[in-house]
């Protein structure tokens, strides 16, 4: 299995969707780039066992798209319903509209919103701010790794990375090998003598909490 | 859910034949805490998820008629429910009266929704009444992020009863005997000096537990 963090990339525009691509490579994520919702959603069915990205960044208008028969909504729900620890950014030239929002809230009731006026670089910020997430101790680096920062140790599974840049809120796990790496990240978590520690909700839900 | 044949989109929009996947018309079901959003108001949703932190709660903005699948996608059923409108389906109704879901309404409650609905004149009213129940304290139980109770030994608890009856203290609240006798099971197990009592207008409330 891949250790490196996968992130689904979903513009029309190719110049703009190779450069989101190449600033995660940069960053050590695994890209899955893409100029269509059809082939978005395709990459997601054909690898649903071994693809679950951390986080999606999905252009709402797909004007340019090769195949238009699907939608940045019909990508959205599917992340919505299949992929709900996804950390899914969606951007727009007119996000300030409500009908627009209520849009993309209606296919994603969790989607953040960006503001493409602001630009591609404010866009990879936003995203670099989500993903190079610190948490008391922890710190997650170029995509596949924690380090706690007193020790410098590092733990390396992107179902720990997972924990980390969604913290505070719960994610939940789909196997049997995801709910073990979250245990094991647990353990390293005690060994570290980390402020923070992995907190169970039961039915394979974990969350990033306070030591007690 | 995956057919072959037909391509849909959340919110109940209609399907689209023409590929081999379907993004299921299903909501997607959750045990998180969720507030549904329902009524001829197509700005609520946006407007409330603004104002509410989003590691508590989901909000999610229901489509005319997708009512009673959103409803019944929440396990065991929705945290809350905001409505605006003048009527709501009589099924819609009986269905919200399975558990007990926190009602709030801008402008008079319809007729057939259970008593403890409560009458919001304006938006900030509506917004405000959601955060107070969100961040609702009695006896040192607080809601905990996504779903349950941060109890005041330290412990978090999955019990949607008392998770409601502590967002709508000291609100009576409609809830079935069988789900509060659960709901005093718990509150003992934990130390809680309180107990769901009958309200003397109806309903239920928690209040001093007798001393035996």
């Amino acid at each position: 299995m891949r250790a490196n963090v996968e992130v689904l990339i979903v513009e029309d525009d190719a110049e703009t969707l190779e450069e989101l691509r190449a600033h995660f490579v940069r960053k050590r994520f695994h890209p899955l780039a893409t100029r269509s919702a059809v082939h978005a959603v395709r990459a997601l069915r054909n690898n649903a066992e071994s693809t679950r990205p951390v986080l999606a960044v999905v252009d709402w208008d797909l004007s340019k798209a090769p195949d238009q028969s699907l939608s940045s909504g019909d990508v959205l729900a599917l992340l919505a319903r299949e992929l709900p620890d996804c950390l899914t950014i969606v951007y727009s030239a007119n996000i300030d509209s409500f009908r627009v929002r209520s849009e993309i809230h209606r296919a994603h009731p969790r989607a953040w919103l960006h503001d493409k006026r602001d630009g591609d670089a404010s866009l990879m910020e936003r995203v670099d701010r989500m993903l190079d997430q610190t948490v008391e101790d922890l710190r997650v680096s170029e995509g596949s790794v924690v380090i706690h920062l007193p020790t410098l140790a590092e733990h390396h599974h992107r179902e720990a990375v997972r924990l980390v840049v969604h913290h505070p809120e719960i994610v939940t796990f789909h196997s049997d090998t995801a709910t073990k790496a979250v245990r094991r990240f647990k353990g390293w978590l005690n060994q570290q003598g980390s402020a923070m520690t992995v907190v169970s909700h039961g039915n394979r839900k974990y969350r990033l909490g306070h030591r007690p | 859910m995956v057919q072959r044949g037909v391509v849909s989109v959340a919110g109940g929009v209609p399907t689209i034949a023409a590929h081999d996947w379907v993004l299921a018309m299903v909501s997607a079901v959750g045990t998180e805490r969720r507030v549904l959003v329902v009524g001829d108001d197509t700005e609520l949703a946006t407007a409330l998820r603004d104002r509410l932190d989003r590691a508590y709660v989901t909000v999610i903005e229901v489509p005319r008629g997708g009512e009673l699948e959103a409803i019944r996608a929440c396990r065991p059923w929705p945290w809350m429910v905001v409505g605006a409108g003048a009527n709501v389906d009589s099924a819609v109704a009986a269905e919200l009266g399975r558990g007990p879901t926190l009602l709030v309404w801008r402008g008079s409650p319809p007729a057939g929704l259970p008593a403890h609905a409560i009458a919001a004149d304006r938006f900030t009213v509506v917004a405000g009444t959601v955060a107070t129940a969100l961040g609702a304290e009695v006896a040192g139980m607080r809601l905990a992020i996504g779903s349950g109770l941060d109890m005041p030994d330290g412990r978090h608890l999955a019990s949607p009863c008392l998770e409601a009856l502590v967002a709508s203290h000291p609100r009576p609240l409609f809830a079935p005997s069988r789900l509060t006798a659960s709901a005093a099971r718990a509150l003992a197990a934990h130390g809680v000096p309180l107990r769901p009592r009958p309200a003397p207008g109806g309903g239920t409330v928690l209040a001093r537990a007798e001393q035996s």
